[in-house]
């Protein structure tokens, strides 16, 4: 595997493996937060004149909360003290799909990149050594992984035998990270400067806050937002905490107590808490009366996402494709949200995103916080309310619940709209309620829509999003993928699709790569559905419904349903996995029995080479197999004389039929089958099971 | 519970195959009793076109019919009656 460039792919990867690092810092967060609100809440700060000074005397109230105050918070530091090396061996695990050598290979490949930088630094004799911060930990990670991914497979010689394979991959990472520290050596240090003026201006700038929060908007269709934001969070802006450590970036700063950390992360509160909730208040009451009150279930769930875990993919993605429009007054009125944020100095912090639970847990460090409730919050979500009530029966948006066309194009015409919209609430409220059995069927149906096992090349995952590499784009079916809860569906040129089904992607990625695993890529595959068995045609020829076949016994349902083949070839094949039930001794007709369903049923198949073909008295047909034969699919049973059969039967159109429908529900011919060629192998039908 | 059996034989030259054990199947399946068809002492369900159809039973050849249930009785002599008639229903 070659690569060419950095893809859009491939940086979507990027951005997904730093949402392994990323899921440590939560959990830090908090330690760091109850530790400060222990240390915080048992002290007593007096204020004294010694001796004409102002003295600050500290009485600590509780020793013992204290000092466990004192225990979390330097514990949860700890992670922040690290970042760096934490994402090296976060990115590596990520981006070689969870391979143990490569985080180590990171780690030792960012302690030898930081401490070559070091040395460079003192013989170049810089004025500012370099520090590559989370991009070094970052560029480390990446290294490891790429590393893992070319050369775990390698196998030495056997003197070296024990450094084969994934053993070479750490010695590998420090050569290559002094390579590579060495080249960014020269490179980093003007890139340094300017990151570090970039970081000044906009730590310093009004407009900071404001291309923070808009920036993040405007990649989040694309997915690369989580290659945007670290440099806010983890690098811009230092400060130095009471033991004398340094930190970077506006998230770990705010959790140690920087009073000046913040004002990033303050900027986005007011359109998860306000704005996105405002937003699909005004997209409920524009929704058709008759779907009004579906749609409001997808809004509110959606809505209480955002305010409570701060995730908003499933609003946004409600109307960012069928309304760019609205994008657009999205990113704008999150510029404004940033203005006003920082206008009013605002300070609030996050770990994960700007929810209501890191609200509560970031408590200790904010500032100005009541101007979030009484005024910038309502304001941001005031406007977003009135840009979204009045712009979208403007433009006639089709946002949830306003396209009549909906459930026209749906791809399941037995499913009516009302349940298609529950199967959106019940994807966002995340199916607390459905069954396991309506959830596996889901999971199949989802993988049927997404074009089947064979399409897909890669299933990833990110917390609001499946993300995939497929053969054909094509095959994708949007519709039914939104009627199966998904709230939107991205394609880019190079084959990567990305569908936003909430924060229960990862568990359908988990579902996907078992339903995937247990579908063997079979040519001639029979099983759909748990539900449902396709039959093949066992011969190639030309369709003929049931009706038209030229004998009563058949044609009125007699022997069971199925279809008639008019064949083209003289050869009859297995359409499935099974035994051979019966073999007439003039062979003219077969019966098979497949193997057991999943619910130990077998079906049960008939197939009549022509009609009246009983009378040539088994001329011009030679069987391959016996009865109690076990059989493959695929597998030929009988060869025939077609010219014989024309000439001498009453018709050689074959009969295909199920002798044992009272066992099953129904039997369904896809859409009209086309009278041109079946070929052998094809589907022809289903079989409901149950 | 009543049981019954009668001793038949197939005088069609084609054989029991699939048009006659589509129709015996059916017919057999109107009753609530258990009919079987037994040929070479090999038993076979014969509400089920797949299982008559691999008696593989030629024309000339005897076949046993038997029932067991309350029905039994009817569902020999409708079946009897099918070979009687060649199956032309």
């Amino acid at each position: 595997m070659k690569n060419k460039g950095f893809s859009f792919h491939q940086l979507q990867a990027l951005g997904q493996s730093l949402m392994v690092p990323v899921s440590v810092l939560p959990g830090a967060g908090l330690a760091v937060a109850l530790g400060r609100f222990l240390q915080l809440s048992t002290e007593e700060t007096t204020h004294k004149l010694m001796e004409g000074a102002q003295a600050t005397e500290i009485l600590i109230t509780s020793p013992v909360l204290h000092s466990l105050g004192k225990i979390l918070y330097s514990s949860g530091l700890a992670i922040f003290e690290q970042l760096p090396v934490i994402f090296a061996i976060g990115v590596a695990i990520g981006f070689s799909g969870g391979a143990g050598i490569a985080g180590l290979s990171a780690a030792a490949a960012y302690y030898t990149l930081s401490n070559l930088l070091k040395a460079m630094s003192e013989i170049r004799d810089l004025s500012l050594a370099i520090n590559m911060g989370v991009f070094g930990g970052i560029l480390a990670g990446l290294l490891a992984a790429s590393l893992y991914q070319k050369y775990h497979e390698v196998r030495l010689h056997p003197v070296l035998g024990f450094f084969s394979g994934k053993r070479l991959i750490p010695i590998l990472s420090i050569f290559f990270a002094v390579v590579v520290g060495l080249f960014f050596s020269f490179i980093w240090p003007p890139v340094q400067s300017a990151i570090n003026e970039f970081g000044t201006f906009v730590t310093g700038s009004e407009w900071g806050p404001a291309f923070y929060a808009a920036g993040k908007r405007l990649l989040i269709p694309v997915g690369l937002h989580h290659v945007y934001y670290p440099s806010f969070l983890f690098e811009f802006g230092h400060f130095t905490t009471a033991a004398g450590e340094v930190l970077r970036g506006d998230s770990p700063r705010y959790f140690a107590g920087d009073p000046t950390a913040g004002l990033f992360m303050a900027s986005e509160f007011p359109i998860m808490l306000f704005g996105l909730p405002a937003a699909c208040l005004a997209m409920t009451l524009r929704a058709q009366t008759i779907k009004r009150k579906a749609v409001a279930g997808i809004m509110l769930s959606a809505a209480l996402t955002s305010i409570i875990t701060g995730i908003t993919e499933p609003i946004e993605f409600s109307f960012i494709f069928v309304a760019p429009l609205l994008f657009v007054i999205h990113v704008v009125l999150a510029f404004i949200s940033g203005l006003l944020t920082y206008w009013a100095d605002l300070h609030l912090g996050y770990t994960f995103s700007a929810s209501l639970i890191d609200f509560v847990v970031g408590y200790y460090n904010q500032k100005n916080a009541l101007q979030l409730w009484i005024f910038i919050g309502p304001l941001i979500g005031v406007l977003y309310f009135t840009s979204f009530y009045f712009l979208i029966p403007i433009f006639d948006f089709k946002t949830p619940g306003r396209d009549l066309s909906e459930e026209i194009n749906g791809m399941d015409s037995h499913q009516t709209p009302e349940p298609e919209l529950k199967d959106q609430i019940n994807s966002i409220a995340a199916q607390n309620t459905t069954s396991d059995k309506s959830k596996q069927q889901r999971y199949h149906q989802i993988l049927e829509a997404l074009g089947g096992a064979q399409n897909l090349l890669q299933i990833e995952a990110c917390i609001t999003r499946l993300r995939l590499k497929v053969q054909n784009k094509d095959l994708i079916q949007e519709p039914r993928l939104k009627s199966l809860g998904a709230a939107g569906i991205m394609k880019t040129s190079d084959g990567s699709v990305q569908v936003i089904f909430g924060t229960e992607s990862d568990f359908i990625k988990e579902e996907l790569k078992k339903l995937v695993a247990s579908q063997s890529p079979k040519p001639l595959s029979t099983k759909e559905e748990t539900n449902q068995f396709t039959l093949c045609s066992p011969m190639s020829g030309k369709f003929v419904s049931l009706e038209e076949i030229p004998d009563a016994t058949f044609s009125q349902g007699f022997m069971g349903p199925g279809l008639g083949i008019d064949p083209s070839k003289g050869i009859v094949i297995a359409p499935f996995d099974g035994v051979v039930a019966s073999l007439f001794h003039t062979h003219h007709a077969i019966g098979l029995e497949s193997t057991p369903l999943p619910d130990g049923k077998k079906i049960e198949l008939l197939i009549h080479i022509g009609i009246d073909t009983v009378k040539m008295q088994g001329r011009g047909f030679q069987a391959l197999v016996q009865q109690g034969d076990v059989v493959k699919q695929g597998q030929e049973l009988i060869r025939f004389d077609l010219a014989l059969v024309k000439k001498e039967a009453q018709s050689s159109i074959s009969p295909v039929v199920i002798t044992n429908m009272d066992q099953f529900k129904t039997f369904v011919l896809p859409n009209k089958p086309s009278p041109s060629a079946i070929d052998p192998g094809q589907s022809v039908g289903f079989i409901v099971i149950s | 519970m009543n049981s019954s059996e009668a001793l038949v034989t197939l005088e069609s030259q084609d054989g029991l195959h699939a048009r006659p054990a589509g129709i015996l199947a059916k017919r057999a399946s109107q009753f609530q009793s258990k009919v079987e068809l037994i040929h070479n002492g090999v038993a076979k369900n014969g509400k089920s076109i797949m299982s008559l159809m691999s008696l593989g039973l030629k024309g000339g050849e005897s076949i046993l019919i038997k029932a067991e249930g309350e029905d039994a009785l009817q569902a020999v002599e409708a079946i009897k009656h099918l070979f009687e008639s060649q199956f032309k229903e």
